[in-house]
């Protein structure tokens, strides 16, 4: 790593946090698992009611398609660069002129490789001289793991020979690298390949279970089973599409989200704006899908989709939004609406479909009472002492499997969207830093109610119902499930949105907090899982008396009581947690008077915020693992290549 | 055509080249690649348009060297078009003589003798604004990179007016 940098003024690091890239690629793994999993479990309901077999399924298709996923994406590279016939750069060429051209181009690519990467991943590049696109002055980034690649189009050689009047050369391929440096070219491809693995296994194999189906009905028909069946299939097979969908949604929101992030990596090192704005002032107004209206181009589901989901979903950003998002970095501390949306409708998604695994508890007892059968007959303490282990055994990973499937589906989506979006926000609110995004009450209740919103649809687009599907009952309960869901969530973001700012803005030095943002992350984990049993409680018991009063009014008093005490104990148990967090922060020294790491200073915990992380002592910048580190200084330039010929090259013999 | 004479071809060759160099370094391999394939084909000649929606890459960028991809079907109605207006001037002489004052011209060479007045060069500049207008929507790119063609013949014309 290069360390001869010079000064520049201060530059908020959006790296200092996981990125939006990193939650949307969760989001978009989990959305995927879940799915697969609630739809396993429907498959197998169709033959038998047994959860476990139900389990079983679920867990097998996810195997299958993520193994499937993850070979695909080891051999993705391996294919573009054959099927697109690159070749190792600087390519091999007779031609004198060239050859110097591309050997000095060489030359400074690697000073850059040197003063920007640590060498911990392979980069190889390669060079496209063959394709349509060859003539633009663009590159790509892709790979799997450890391998990692560069493709640089023929074009940026023009753009190489036209510096330093044109710094396209050096925008292009700083953007490039960013995307390796900050680790999203894995993620990329593996969105990519999931995304079509998925889509072929859920299309295949909903076709079959359709076709199975109708088949199962003809053979057994029952007329007065039919109506059923067909509202069965019927809600199966549209919400499976809008399921579908939204994961080619997200899939395509990774691919414009990582843009921004390395454009902000590639300016952070370049240290110059202005060339990227001149660069994302260019005519924008080409339209590459000119879809013309007809009853032919209409039929073309595949062109009409692809058409559209350019204007709602295009998986590149507008240049005007790319430069707007480098003119103030700190909105990439912005929460997303689109990502807490999302997530809450994941949470709903899996929450309703695998709530089929709470009925493992009375499977679970079964085997218990199977267990104790055997042992009563028995005198020996060694048998005994077995089926005490086998009953440990099995209640443990009873409760640790749906307290796991909880924290997967439910818990992770929230924490790692709008959690992580507080505590950034959050830091940079209490530095005062300028431009920072709004996180009021107003906005936090804003979120709350978006991602409760997309809860009860989550909830709602369960192609299985359960007891926190929506279905049976009034469209007037929906606002009140809404602003439930939100009402819990605002009350856990309250304590977050403080102790994160407060503990995070005392940091001090160049390293991160990861430590610490990994630790208050799992407190508001902890604190979310009690108000979520809360929530869904009191809506699948809300949903239970309104779907069917006359089996649960006679009961009414108890389920209110049970209410009550589960309220509490969400209430009161993450203020016993937070409170105990505040505790041991202030004893492992996080929130006690911190010391300048320049001069030595004794800093108040009070005094940090208002010094807009700036030492009074020595002026140093306290909270310096927010901010950037100076630009990189990019390697001379190389001289002009053998001069040219005043005359014209002569005409070729063909034409003569 | 001009294309379709050997002496017309070189006047584009000689052209093109002369104000592609003053611009700046230019890939000789790719000024020939793109001649021979104009002069094989010129109603089928098309400037690469960028690709909006690809994945994966870096994004909707234009080509750098737009004007070597431009030059070639904006300047040869142009030459066309003077080739016509100095052989009318030139009443007295056939016309290949009118492509080899124009080579001389553009190979920055003095003229024979001076042809042109002060209004002849404003209508050839309503022309070439006119092709360049008709050219550019064609090819679906932005003016600015033709008018450099168009500054850069009128500067040489204006050489030779009397």
């Amino acid at each position: 790593m290069d360390h001869n940098r010079y000064r520049s003024p201060k530059i908020i690091n959006p790296f200092a946090f996981p990125t939006e890239t990193d939650a949307r690629y969760l989001l978009l793994v989990l959305i995927v698992s879940g799915t697969l999993l609630s739809l396993g479990s429907f498959y197998s309901n169709f033959w038998t009611l047994n959860v476990v077999w139900s389990l079983v399924v679920g867990i097998s298709l996810n195997i299958f398609v993520f193994f499937w996923a993850w070979r695909s994406a080891k051999k993705y590279a391996i294919i573009k660069i054959k099927e697109e016939q690159w070749t190792h750069f600087p390519p091999n060429t007779t031609n004198q002129r060239k050859k110097a051209s591309l050997n000095k181009m060489n030359a400074y690519i690697q000073d850059i490789l040197g003063k920007t990467t640590n060498g911990d991943q392979k980069l190889e590049i390669f060079w496209d001289d063959k394709s349509e696109a060859r003539v633009f002055p663009t590159g790509i980034a892709f790979g799997f793991g450890k391998n990692q690649y560069i493709g640089l189009r023929q074009g940026l050689e023009s753009a190489f020979n036209r510096m330093p009047t044109y710094d396209t050369f050096n925008i292009v391929f700083l953007h490039e690298l960013s995307h390796v440096v900050n680790k999203d070219v894995s993620k990329t491809i593996f969105s990519l390949v999931l995304k079509r693995c998925f889509f072929i296994t859920m299309l295949a194999s909903i076709l079959l279970f359709d076709l199975t189906f109708i088949w199962h009905h003809l053979r057994f028909p029952n007329p007065a089973g039919n109506y059923e069946a067909v509202r069965l299939l019927i809600n199966l097979n549209w919400k499976i599409l809008i399921i579908l969908f939204l994961i080619d949604f997200v899939q395509r929101s990774i691919l414009r989200v990582r843009e921004y992030y390395a454009d902000a990596r590639a300016f952070l090192w370049f240290g110059k704006i202005r060339p990227f704005l001149q660069l994302f002032a260019q005519d924008e107004n080409t339209k590459t899908h000119k879809f013309i209206i007809s009853g032919k181009n209409l039929l073309n589901v595949k062109s009409l989709y692809e058409v559209v989901m350019t204007y709602i979903a295009p998986r590149h950003p507008e240049n005007s939004t790319r430069a707007k998002k480098l003119t103030n970095l700190a909105e990439l501390f912005q929460s997303s609406y689109e990502v807490i949306f999302l997530a809450g409708i994941l949470v709903g998604l899996s929450l309703n479909s695998n709530a089929l695994l709470y009925s493992l508890i009375f499977e679970g007892g079964q085997i218990l009472e199977f267990l104790n059968q055997l042992v009563q007959g028995s005198n020996d303490p060694q048998t005994v002492r077995l089926f005490a282990n086998l009953f440990f055994i099995v209640e443990f990973t009873l409760y640790a499997g749906l307290i796991g499937v909880t924290v997967i589906f439910a818990i992770l989506p929230i924490t790692n969207s709008i959690g992580l979006d507080i505590q950034k926000s959050s830091t940079i609110l209490w530095l005062n830093i300028s431009n920072a995004p709004n996180l009021s009450t107003l906005s936090l209740a804003k979120f709350s109610l978006i991602i409760g919103t997309g809860i009860v649809i989550g909830g709602w687009l369960s192609p299985v119902d359960h007891f926190l599907s929506l279905s049976g009952f009034s469209y007037l309960g929906i606002p009140l499930y809404i602003i439930g869901w939100a009402f819990i969530l605002f009350l856990w973001m309250l304590p977050l949105r403080y102790i994160s700012g407060y503990v995070l803005s005392h940091h001090f030095g160049r390293k991160q907090p990861d430590r610490k943002r990994k630790v208050i992350t799992l407190i508001s984990a902890l604190t979310l899982i009690p108000l979520f049993l809360a929530a869904g409680f009191f809506q699948a018991s809300l949903s239970a008396l309104l779907a069917f009063p006359e089996d649960f009014l006679g009961s009414i008093f108890q389920i209110f009581e049970m209410i009550i005490g589960i309220s509490i104990f969400a209430g009161l148990f993450p203020w016993f947690l937070w409170t105990g967090a505040q505790i041991f922060f202030f004893f492992v020294g996080w929130t006690r008077n911190s010391k300048c790491p320049n001069c030595q200073l004794k800093i108040t915990g009070k005094q940090s915020s208002l010094l807009n992380g700036i030492c009074p002592g020595c002026n140093s910048n306290l909270t310096s693992w927010l901010f950037a580190e100076d630009p990189i200084r990019l390697p001379s330039l190389p001289r002009n290549v053998v001069p040219l010929s005043k005359s014209a090259p002569p005409l070729s013999t063909f034409h003569n | 055509m001009l294309v379709e004479t050997e002496n017309g071809r070189h006047l584009i060759n000689e052209t093109a080249y002369n104000i592609l160099i003053e611009t700046g370094p230019i890939d000789e391999e790719q000024f020939v690649e793109l001649r021979d394939k104009y002069f094989k084909a010129p109603e089928a000649f098309v400037i690469p348009r960028p690709n909006k929606d690809e994945a994966l890459a870096f994004g909707n960028l234009d080509i750098i060297d737009l004007l070597l991809y431009l030059i070639f079907p904006v300047i040869t109605p142009i030459l066309e078009q003077l080739v016509v207006k100095i052989k009318d001037t030139l009443v007295d002489e056939a016309s290949q003589s009118a492509i080899e004052w124009l080579r001389n011209i553009f190979n920055n060479e003095k003229p024979a003798k001076p042809l042109l007045t002060q209004n002849e060069i404003k209508v050839i500049e309503q022309f070439i604004d006119q092709i360049i207008e008709n050219e550019t929507r064609r090819l679906g790119v932005e003016k600015r990179q033709a008018r450099i063609i168009k500054h850069a013949i009128l500067s040489r014309l204006s050489l030779a007016t009397v």
